[in-house]
């Protein structure tokens, strides 16, 4: 079975190559034993990780039109994202998954405050936050506006009803 | 079909005007770093990589105007050059380098979860060796063991993880996936097919995702032949087109660029373990 394996060949034919794939393949059962991810050693969860059991989207109203449609989707995930995120800091909510964990676990505590402020989003400032929102916007929508609103929409598959929050008004 | 892959040179000009158009399509639809409008977020994990960056600095200073656009077009320019001066292997490194920096200042932005740019940078990898014919072809084929192990292991983490017991979770993904079709697009195709399946319980879908796992999980049978290889890519490349128009995953596409090396064959020497390559 083992007579035609594809390292064994590697090894015969190109000594350089097969040193180098095996030093890959290492590292990325290492980390995948790990289960974390180190730029080029991915890991592939394709939704097996935790079930989501609330269903929760933005909308934005640009002068009272619903805007959603003008994104494309990776742009307007990458929006929602943001707002996300934005949202957990405001709150202070601490996630399992929060980097500042990671940080106080990986270094020492004289230099978490440098870590936090080149890692994190810690000392986000409300102003710039909400600029970068517009000016994203309307560069991935092509359209121009005056006032924008933004709600956090919550979907109950069960009753089909839709919850919604006011995030921004501007 | 194999014959064509015969003449490397081609072989790389190919691999590298998909590589362009998948980056072109993205960057038409302002998915560039100048696109992301300089964001103010970074979003790192626990990728020692990222934090090097991101502790340097480097990703924050090229997400700055102007280098956002220098990068852009330079990204496209190496890859360009790639094929115009094909056999020069330090354009490929370059190449290699700006797509790690690219993908990376990309990603920060949006967390590093996703492995849009992960085809364009492995594939780049074999074409480094264009003047060594045997290095290629073996790093192809080892390219090719990646691949299956990409969708492979997402089999694996799916069964490790106990998906097969939670019976909701295929449409819990769905929903989370479609959750603006169902909010903000009245009318949709995805909306209706949603709607009609919210009349039965979840579990009543659950197969999909068995049937989702055992697919990835059967894809193991290319590490033991080759014979079954365009069955393979024909098979994976539907699993991403659905998974696009169904579960809207676009980011994804661009890592079925990484088929490629299932058409690049080393010869039947190689199998029998002599030196020197031909392609079969």
């Amino acid at each position: 079975m083992f007579k035609n394996l594809f390292l064994k060949s590697v090894l015969k034919n190109d000594p350089k190559s097969f040193w180098f794939f095996l030093l890959f393949i290492l590292l990325q059962t290492f980390f995948t034993f790990k289960g974390i991810e180190n730029y080029p050693f991915f890991n592939f969860g394709m939704f097996s990780g935790e079930l989501q059991t609330e269903f929760t989207t933005y909308e934005i109203y640009s002068d009272g039109e619903s805007i959603v449609h003008c994104f494309s989707d990776e742009s307007y995930s990458i929006l929602k994202r943001n707002i996300d995120e934005y949202l957990r800091i405001k709150k202070q909510l601490l996630t399992t998954n929060d980097i500042t964990i990671t940080i106080k676990r990986r270094v020492p505590e004289s230099w978490v405050p440098f870590f936090e402020k080149q890692l994190t989003n810690k000392y986000i400032e409300d102003v710039r936050f909400k600029k970068w929102v517009v000016h994203f916007t309307k560069y991935q929508t092509k359209r121009t506006f005056e006032h924008y609103t933004i709600y956090k929409t919550t979907f109950d598959p069960k009753t089909k009803y839709e919850t919604r929050e006011l995030i921004f008004k501007e | 079909m194999t014959l064509l892959f015969e003449n490397l040179i081609f072989t790389k000009r190919l691999i590298l005007f998909s590589c362009l158009l998948f980056i072109f399509q993205r960057f038409l639809i302002g998915l560039s770093l100048f696109g992301l409008s300089e964001p103010e977020q970074i979003y790192v994990g626990s990728d020692n990589t990222y934090w090097i960056l991101h502790l340097l600095n480097i990703p924050q200073i090229l997400l700055k105007t102007p280098f956002n656009w220098i990068i852009d077009i330079c990204f496209v320019i190496t890859i360009l050059s790639q094929i115009i001066w094909v056999k020069n292997k330090y354009l490929t490194i370059i190449s290699i380098c700006l797509t790690t920096l690219h993908s990376i200042s990309f990603f920060s932005c949006l967390g590093n979860q996703n492995h849009t740019y992960l085809g364009i940078l492995f594939i780049q990898f074999p074409l480094i060796f264009i003047d060594n014919r045997e290095r290629f072809l073996i790093w192809f084929a080892g390219l090719r063991y990646y691949t299956l192990f990409l969708y492979v292991s997402s089999g694996f983490w799916k069964l490790f993880r106990g998906n097969l017991e939670e019976p909701d979770r295929f449409m819990n993904v769905f929903i989370s996936q479609n959750i603006d079709y169902l909010v903000s697009f009245d009318g949709s195709l995805i909306q209706n097919i949603l709607y009609w399946m919210f009349q039965f319980s979840f579990d009543t879908f659950s197969f999909f995702w068995i049937v989702v796992t055992f697919f990835q999980l059967s894809l193991s049978i290319g590490f033991f032949t080759r014979r079954f290889d365009s069955v393979l890519m024909v098979l994976i490349f539907l699993f991403h087109l659905v998974s696009a128009f169904f579960f809207q995953i676009w980011s994804f596409l661009p890592v079925t660029i990484l088929l490629f090396s299932f058409l690049i064959k080393p010869s039947q020497k190689f199998k029998r373990g002599c030196a020197g390559f031909q392609i079969s």
